[in-house]
């Protein structure tokens, strides 16, 4: 209903579009599949010999496995940090009596405007004096930090939404705030829950600049550097960096497909909301 | 944000759910800002005691320095590049994507993903398709460009992988915009017997315009903050020509532990976002 566009022109557009979204990925993939030689001879074409053993070699070997752990525990963490704090924090701006409650929102909304680049030097040395560097506290903890911002407005905005009579039926029956929070409030806003957890675990699992000034330690990497490491180390075996490329993208992106409705939702959700 | 909302619960728990998280964030994101501005008037390496005051210095070093006006200018580029080329493409797509058919929805999924790939892969990705040893470069014969190796190129294919990876982002947000319009304003417009044009100029455009803006308000502040991409494909490089705020501030004072000097982009970088969204919310309201 729409389309600018005639029909033809139309289908024009988007396969162009699809081609050049695709074609950099099934380069990667079948990249990742070839010997050296084969790449360079022909980087966009499909393996003649396919070189499982390229994957296996990296599944194979610690590292891998080593990173994806630290992404995933570093992730987690701050996921659940992320949640329970901002669960409180939402519940109370939400329901309680509180004095100068505009004021406090305001202050946690400063964060909406706060960009962690910005002051990536004094909180690296924050988590050195509270000796956390290498470790995966140092980056859950100002990670948690930054997300507070978006995860209370999205969970203050939800709580309000609930059915107010509910509520006030249980205050009622003298059901204390904590009952309340834990029985009703937060099973009922699970699917805001479900967002804001998405937000937190995409944001933590992709992030780069954080974890490069916060880990020093190689074992500590999660993937994002580990990856950087990969390719500084194997410059000019670019099958073997796609290769790892590409089994570091394969579970996110299918869990993208898997999830994609809740992932669209929640990335767009703080976007949307604001 | 709801004004009024009657408390449900009068006790003074309220502030003790509320410790936990203002606690954190005083200590990790507002306390830090201030740190930041009050480093950048030294000039320090992280350690011992700040002793060394030396006032705006700093910042007159970095604004004198081509190194950081590159940067600055690399960031102008990917705004204006996100503004002019990025929206519109996503504006386009989501007109040729709004109905909910199937194959518009795998559509619409395929140009999400990049979005949805981390920064440091898909640039990853693209440093090797941009490489003149294997990338796409030798399929344009020997010996191939190095596009990579000259600053206007590599410059140019940096904004050009910026459009590649964020256009899903802003896509989706229009769609979501145009199906939220009442269907019955193009009732009437179909039987006032209303063109095409007309119609996407008196009802599509400005239903959009409040999406179209947040749209603005993203491109911007995440062009102002753009890093992850960087590294991989050019690390700032050939010869400084690529960096943007970030990397600068990252290589300055972090690889080298200038914190004052860095402190100072930190500081700049600060300012630039916080006048952008105070200066977009009153446009934003005057619009709305």
């Amino acid at each position: 209903m729409h389309s600018p566009l005639p029909s033809w022109a139309r289908h024009w557009v988007l396969l162009t579009v699809a081609a050049l979204v695709l074609l950099p990925l099934l380069a990667t993939l079948f990249g990742g599949l070839k010997s050296l030689g084969e790449l360079r001879a022909h980087p966009m074409a499909l393996p003649q010999q396919w070189m499982w053993s390229n994957w296996w070699e990296i599944l194979q070997g610690q590292r891998y496995w080593a990173q994806m752990g630290n992404s995933l525990q570093i992730a987690l963490l701050s996921v659940g940090l992320t949640v329970v704090l901002a669960s409180l924090a939402a519940f109370s701006l939400a329901f309680m009596k509180l004095r100068g409650a505009n004021l406090l929102l305001g202050y946690i909304m400063l964060g909406l405007m706060f960009p962690l680049a910005a002051s990536i030097l004094p909180l690296f040395l924050r988590v050195r004096d509270l000796g956390l560097l290498d470790s995966a506290w140092g980056v859950v903890l100002p990670q948690a930090a930054f997300g507070l911002a978006t995860a209370v407005l999205l969970l203050k905005n939800a709580f309000q939404a609930l059915p107010r009579e509910l509520l006030e039926a249980a205050v009622m029956d003298a059901c204390p705030w904590w009952r309340c929070c834990w029985r009703i409030v937060l099973p009922l806003a699970r699917p805001t829950l479900a967002t804001v957890a998405v937000l937190s675990f995409v944001g933590s699992w992709n992030a780069y600049l954080l974890p490069l000034v916060v880990l020093n330690d190689d074992k500590a990497y999660p993937w994002p550097l580990g990856i950087m490491a990969y390719q500084g180390e194997y410059t000019t075996d670019w099958q073997l960096v796609l290769a790892f490329v590409t089994l570091t993208l394969l579970p996110a992106v299918l869990l993208f497909l898997l999830a994609q409705r809740h992932i669209v939702a929640g990335l767009t959700a703080g976007a949307v909301k604001s | 944000m709801r004004a009024a909302y009657a408390p449900l619960w009068r006790n003074q728990a309220g502030w003790l759910l509320l410790v936990p998280a203002m606690l954190f964030f005083t200590l990790f994101v507002v306390l830090p800002m201030g740190e930041a501005a009050w480093y950048s008037l030294h000039r320090w390496n992280g350690f011992g005691d700040l002793t060394d005051f030396v006032g705006l210095r700093n910042f007159e070093r970095l604004l004198a320095g081509a190194d950081f006006r590159t940067a600055m200018l690399n960031n102008g580029l990917v705004i204006a590049v996100s503004l002019a080329v990025q929206l519109p493409l996503a504006l386009l797509l989501a007109l040729l994507l709004a109905d909910a058919t199937r194959a518009n929805q795998a559509y619409r999924l395929l140009f999400f993903l990049p979005f949805v790939l981390a920064d440091v892969a898909a640039g990853l990705i693209w440093r090797f398709l941009l490489d003149g040893d294997q990338g796409l470069p030798t399929l344009m014969g020997q010996p191939a460009p190095q596009w990579l190796a000259d600053p206007v190129s590599a410059r140019v294919c940096l904004l050009g992988v910026v459009v590649w990876k964020y256009f899903g982002f802003h896509m989706v947000l229009l769609i979501a915009a145009l199906q939220s319009i009442d269907g019955s304003l193009y009732e009437a417009a179909r039987m006032d017997a209303a063109s095409r044009w007309r119609v996407f100029r008196r009802i599509t455009l400005p239903q959009l315009a409040p999406t179209l803006r947040l749209c603005v308000f993203f491109s911007v502040l995440g062009a102002l903050q753009l890093f992850d991409l960087v590294m991989p494909i050019t690390q700032g490089g050939p010869s400084n020509s690529t960096h943007t705020l970030v990397s600068f501030l990252y290589q300055h004072g972090a690889t080298r532990m200038d914190v004052g000097f860095g402190s100072a982009a930190g500081v700049l970088l600060f300012l630039l976002c916080l006048g952008f969204a105070l200066g977009w919310q009153r446009w934003d309201r005057r619009r709305a």
